[in-house]
């Protein structure tokens, strides 16, 4: 984690804004032109309603009674009336949804750091020019990427490690993710070479530049694989339904999966003992509680990404 | 994107979803395996089925029909008889895996029901569940891996959709003749007390090898939203097709958004029962004729043809993930007439906090001779519960002890128990006696164990007698009228493996006629396409063990 | 650069090794084996700690991918799960032989995979770039963030929710209709409308998936210098000049490697998505291969079926990979892997 910090200090040491100028704008940035503009952000805009309008609708979903459901038709609902939190109530009740939050924490802070480490670790062995092994070793990366393994032969393979009903089960067969592999590597190739050079003059080792030159200068590509790894955790609910057994170690998301896909089961074996919220508001109270944590989460990761470091700064 | 990556992976995997979700059925384990020897219908119909003794114990209120009415009871029986005097188990512990609807409850440790039935049973039950839209793929899996529990659901279906099921049976489950043969079921009296129909369906091999998880034999009820049909001004109980066309008209207003059906295989059930449509086969003298050979089902497709440019159908219909039970309940749909029996329960308690909703249940007379239609029957069994071989005959006699007390009948004190836990942590009784449960057993009490045992369906609603009339009314009506499927309780192979994909296409085929995507004419191509890919190979397979039971009668 | 410096040190060390090249009675092929084998050591030994960097995940990618990929051979079989690999029956190539059975309805499902696929890559691929590159030219630091946090949001439902999402707003009976209907306009058909099918579906796949294919191109458009935009402007290059000379450069490495990689799964377009929305259409607009698999294969159990469609799709993935990289190659782009 040094690593985030010299580079953070490294971003504060960039004198790139002048006071005079505008806060926002490089003083060499010239003022854009008003239809440039406008078309920017009737763009921008539009794209962000149809994002925003489907979303306010799961949520005002979530909060609606039964009603304000059928009063649209059965529905989604974009304006409750008759508000209630009773879905959430429900849904939080009985601890399962809460002890599944905190495993799916879990296994997504553990897993994405893993996943990191591991990704990093072959990317930086298969961007170095001429390392031993790195040739055969790119081209089963690549391979893993084009082909799958079958349902049954994985689960065997689990099954053989004895990892069944065990969190690992949901982290090992996951660790590295072959696309993250080759892209994190394209990233490191487009670092500059003479930083090798002059490291490996000095006599540093290639543990030593990967710590000191290539992490470094690459936080905003470590917060993107970062992000992928940990929403693939997060969302992951397949190897969790085939590989756990107790319920009591599952994972949100396929806790959350019971609630979506039987909504409409036809001719289901109903087993109603209670008069339940309505499931339209029971799916959406659900999700919105799934996406929750990401939201708290993101901006942490996004200020790497979407500032980024200044290799300027590092050089100079 | 990586995500995308990711996910895809097990993506086609994951797909067993969609396919409950579609409606399409199940996933079957396998293909064409290894020739079934033992699973020969002479030696089926040779089999000693178990003895019926029905349950005694309490008396409903409206009693049950050999031909398949459900017993009714209008408020749960304040007495609550033993029907099991000794606990099941010696303390060891058991393990079982089934499929569940809904929400998973709490695990054992935090999850006081699951302890109390433990403690009932004098074992250790183990559970794994899986959301049914799953189901199959973990099915496959755990086939695949051999790590079976105890007691094992298999999909459900009528055949269940797992292929080669004799030759799996016959290779890792146990042959439960010896226990559960004529006379010996008497040993665990609440699984004697599962009508002898539904038993068929766990025949293979010359040999009982489950528990049928029994179910009425009504199997769906035609569900009407009552007050709806009474603001349109019509009849509950169209008599005749025009009769039931002219209701459907009033029934629909798409500026309010209002239809009368929600999804096209709903009309045509109705139709179908109108013309007069076999139950999936029609037998004559051992020879099978498919419903989509019969002139019939061509009049069912003409009649819905007519049906759709009237517009009296949601203008959705034909998409299969259409939450049809939101519709109903919000009354966007007036009718929904192929849905399982059980829901009644379901859209009464939706409805709780809808003052004006009124659940109705209509009645299908032929096209024009003012006569009840003919019925079709279910198939009597929503899933068989194998149990693996063990090597401990006493350890099989421990399971089928526990699968005796979890099919304790309706009323009694197991059934209380399982149904609705403790009283006063679980549920609390009403002014009437009826069980309500508390949040706590909401969230705990549904285990799917009875997807492992059940009792047969018993018609009840909890603060609601005026139900148990009107359902068994309704039962009494139709179940007189209705046919049984022949091949309920025959396993064809093809049906498991194949027909599951020649019905989807042939259905889609159907779908494109009757929105004029494709003339009528082409049905019979569809049809003769659909009997080379599946139909035929069935038939063959069904009409073999038809002849052969015929023959040892 | 490292591997230059490196070769040198290696010329010095080699003459003093085990397998001298001095060595009486080698032939020179021999000689050479020998002399490979002693580099190869070498190598390895100047590359342990990089080696072990990078084992963990190699070694994780071999026993979680590859060890079950050897699995696949039940492409060859009747596999069946009760009866597992061993006592399965071998049956050679019939799994495969929807490739030359003359399939019309497997025909279709390729056909409309691959219509899908150059509609995807078309016009969804770039689409996070053009978003990337439209937020990146914001002013506002908070703005844009703002901004970039609403769009990727979508990535997070599942395409079931999003399946049900369109089909609330813009179905026969969605909100959009309803509106028409009561203000007796003439309905739009959007769902359910096959000529529509393609559209719909690629749609779909840009409302969910764009603004999350914005991140990683943001992340590179952070890497680029700001003192090269600097220098341009005082040179006088106008706003589009340093986004065509600078920015677009800069990017071009990435947007190669991500296509020659989408290409790679050329084959499969959205199975999920579509599997959800193929009744109203028919199966003659929706079907795709991976749709076709899981219709003729999954859903009877036919695992062989399934897996033979997965390995071919695999090879022409390889073959489409190999012939997008050397295309790369030609261009004097670096592509996924390089000469």
């Amino acid at each position: 984690m040094t690593t985030l910090e010299q580079s953070t200090i490294g971003d504060d040491i960039v004198p790139r804004k002048s006071k005079s100028a505008s806060p926002k704008r490089p003083p060499w940035q010239e003022k854009p032109s008003p239809i440039v503009q406008a078309a920017k952000f009737l763009a921008l805009g539009i794209s962000v309603l149809l994002v925003i309008i489907p979303f306010w609708s799961v949520v005002a979903t979530s909060i609606a009674d039964q009603k304000t459901i059928n009063d649209s038709g059965g529905g989604m609902v974009m304006f409750p009336k008759g508000i209630s939190f009773q879905a959430y109530a429900t849904v939080l009740s009985g601890g399962v949804v809460t002890r599944a939050t905190v495993i799916s924490i879990l296994i997504t802070v553990v897993g994405t750091l893993l996943s990191l480490a591991a990704t990093a670790g072959l990317a930086y062995w298969l961007s170095r020019p001429g390392a031993a092994g790195s040739k055969p070793i790119l081209m089963l990366v690549l391979g893993a990427v084009l082909f799958s393994p079958g349902l049954i032969p994985s689960y065997l393979v689990v099954k053989q490690f004895n990892l069944l009903d065990s969190y690992w089960s949901l982290i090992l067969p996951v660790l590295v993710n072959a696309f993250n592999v080759i892209v994190m590597r394209a990233f490191f190739q487009e670092l500059p070479q003479e930083l090798f050079e002059s490291a490996a003059i000095d006599g540093a080792s290639s543990a030593t530049i990967l710590f000191k030159i290539v992490l470094p200068l690459s936080k905003a590509v470590m917060a993107v694989i970062g992000l992928f790894y940990a929403v693939a955790y997060w969302n992951a609910f397949f190897n969790a339904l085939l590989y756990i057994q107790s319920t009591d170690k599952w994972p949100m998301a396929l806790v959350l999966r019971t609630y979506v896909v039987n909504q409409t089961s036809i001719g289901a074996d109903q087993n109603a003992v209670e008069a339940l919220p309505p499931q339209l508001s029971l799916q959406m109270a659900i999700l919105v509680i799934a996406i929750v944590p990401i939201l708290v989460v993101y901006p942490f990761l996004q200020r790497h990404f979407a500032k980024g470091v200044m290799i300027g700064a590092v050089k100079g | 994107m990586t995500a995308n990556a990711f996910s895809r992976r097990k993506l086609l995997a994951g797909a067993g979803g969609a396919a409950v979700l579609l409606g399409t059925g199940g996933l079957s384990a396998c293909s064409n395996g290894p020739k079934a020897e033992t699973n020969t219908a002479g030696a089926n119909s040779s089999v000693k089925l178990p003895s019926y003794v029905p349950y005694t114990g309490l008396k409903p209120d409206l009693p049950g029909t050999e031909q398949g009415v459900d017993p009714a009871f209008r408020n749960f029986p304040s007495d609550n008889p033993k029907s099991v005097a000794e606990k099941p188990g010696n303390g060891g512990s058991i393990s079982g895996m089934a499929n569940i609807y809904y929400a998973v409850p709490p695990g054992p440790d935090r999850n006081t029901y699951w302890a109390g039935l433990n403690e009932r049973l004098g074992l250790d039950l183990q559970l794994q569940m899986v959301s049914n839209a799953d189901y199959t793929q973990k099915f496959a899996t755990t086939i695949a891996g051999n790590d079976l529990p105890d007691m094992l659901q298999f999909p459900n279906g009528s055949p269940s959709p797992v292929a080669n099921m004799p030759q799996l049976l016959d290779k890792r489950f146990t042959n439960l003749t010896e226990f559960l043969s004529g006379d010996a079921i008497k040993e665990y009296p609440n699984l004697a007390n599962i009508p002898t129909r539904t038993w068929k369906s766990a025949i293979f091999n010359g040999g009982i090898y489950g528990i049928p998880i029994p179910r009425g034999a009504i199997g769906s009820y035609h569900f009407i939203r009552a007050d709806l049909f009474e603001a349109a001004g019509v009849s509950t109980e169209p008599k005749s097709y025009d009769e039931l066309i002219d209701a459907g008209k009033a029934l629909t207003d798409p500026k309010k958004r209002r239809w009368a059906y929600g999804l096209v295989n709903q009309p045509r059930q109705l139709l179908g029962r109108m013309n007069g449509e076999p139950n999936v086969w029609a037998e004559e003298g051992g020879k099978l004729t498919h419903v989509y050979e019969t002139d019939q089902y061509k009049q069912t497709i003409t009649d819905l043809i007519a049906l759709w440019k009237s517009g009296v159908m949601h203008p959705d219909s034909f998409n299969p993930a259409q939450p049809f039970k939101q519709l109903f309940n919000a009354g966007t749909v007036a009718i929904n007439a192929a849905d399982g029996y059980p829901g009644w329960t379901q859209y009464i308690l939706d409805n709780t906090g809808n003052p004006g909703f009124k659940l109705g249940l209509m009645p299908i007379y032929t096209r024009d001779s003012g006569e009840l239609a003919q019925w079709n029957n279910g198939s009597g069994v929503y899933s068989i519960t194998a149990l693996k071989k063990q090597d401990d005959p006493e350890k099989l006699k421990m399971i089928l002890r526990t699968l005796n007390w979890l099919a304790a009948p309706f009323g009694t004190e197991e059934y209380l128990y399982r149904l609705y836990g403790k009283a006063g942590t679980d549920h609390n009784i009403d002014g009437s006696g009826n069980p309500v449960l508390t949040k706590t057993g909401t969230a705990n009490a549904v285990l799917p164990i009875r997807y492992l045992a059940d009792s047969p369906y018993t018609i009840y609603q909890p603060g609601r007698p005026q139900d148990a009339d009107t359902q068994h009314k309704y039962q009494s009506l139709e179940i007189p009228t209705g046919i049984n499927n022949p091949t309920t309780g025959l396993f064809s192979n093809t049906a498991a493996t194949k027909n599951a994909t020649a019905d989807k296409n042939f259905n889609d085929g159907v779908n494109d006629i009757i929105q004029g995507r494709k003339q009528f004419s082409e049905l019979d191509s569809l049809v003769s396409t659909w009997r080379n890919a599946a139909g035929d190979g069935m038939r063959k397979e069904y009409e073999e063990q038809l002849q052969a039971a015929n023959a040892a009668k | 650069m490292a591997q230059q410096g490196n070769p040198g040190i290696a010329g010095k060390r080699l003459p003093s090794g085990v397998s001298g090249p001095t060595g009486a009675g080698a032939t020179p092929a021999h000689h050479a084996t020998l002399k490979m084998s002693a580099r190869r050591l070498h190598r390895l030994s100047r590359d342990k700690l990089l080696i072990l960097l990078g084992l963990p995940g190699a070694i994780a990618l071999l026993l979680f991918q590859y060890v079950p990929l050897l699995g696949n051979a039940i492409a060859f079989q009747d596999y069946q799960p009760y009866l597992g690999f061993t006592e399965s029956e071998w049956v050679g190539f019939s799994n495969f032989s929807f490739l030359w059975d003359g399939n019309p309805e497997f025909r279709n499902a390729l056909i409309n995979t691959l219509i899908l696929t150059v509609i995807q890559t078309v016009l969804v691929f770039p689409v996070p770039l053009v978003l990337a590159l439209l937020l990146s030219s914001l002013a506002g630091e908070r703005l844009k963030r703002t901004l970039q946090s609403i769009l990727y949001l979508p990535h997070f439902l599942s395409w079931v929710i999003v399946v049900a999402l369109f089909q609330q707003m813009l179905g026969n009976a969605g909100m959009l209709n309803t509106f028409l209907i009561q203000h007796d306009l003439p309905m739009i058909h959007i769902i359910g409308v096959p000529e529509l099918f393609k559209a719909l579906i690629t749609s779909q796949v840009i409302w969910k998936d764009a603004g999350w294919g914005t991140i990683i191109f943001l992340a590179a458009i952070s890497r680029i210098d700001q003192e090269q935009y600097e220098a341009a402007a005082v040179d006088g290059a106008t706003s589009w000049q340093r986004l065509v000379n600078i920015t677009l450069p800069a990017l071009k490495g990435l947007f190669i490697l991500l296509l020659i990689l989408r290409l790679g799964s050329s084959l499969s377009v959205g199975f999920e998505q579509i599997i959800l929305q193929q009744g109203p259409v028919g199966l003659e607009a929706s079907e795709v291969l991976d749709t076709w698999v899981y219709n003729n294969g999954i859903i009877g159990g036919n695992w062989g079926i399934s897996t033979a469609a997965g390995l071919v799709k695999g090879v022409v993935g390889i073959l489409l990979v190999i012939g997008a990289n050397k295309l790369a190659h030609v261009f004097g782009e670096r592509g996924v892997y390089e000469k």
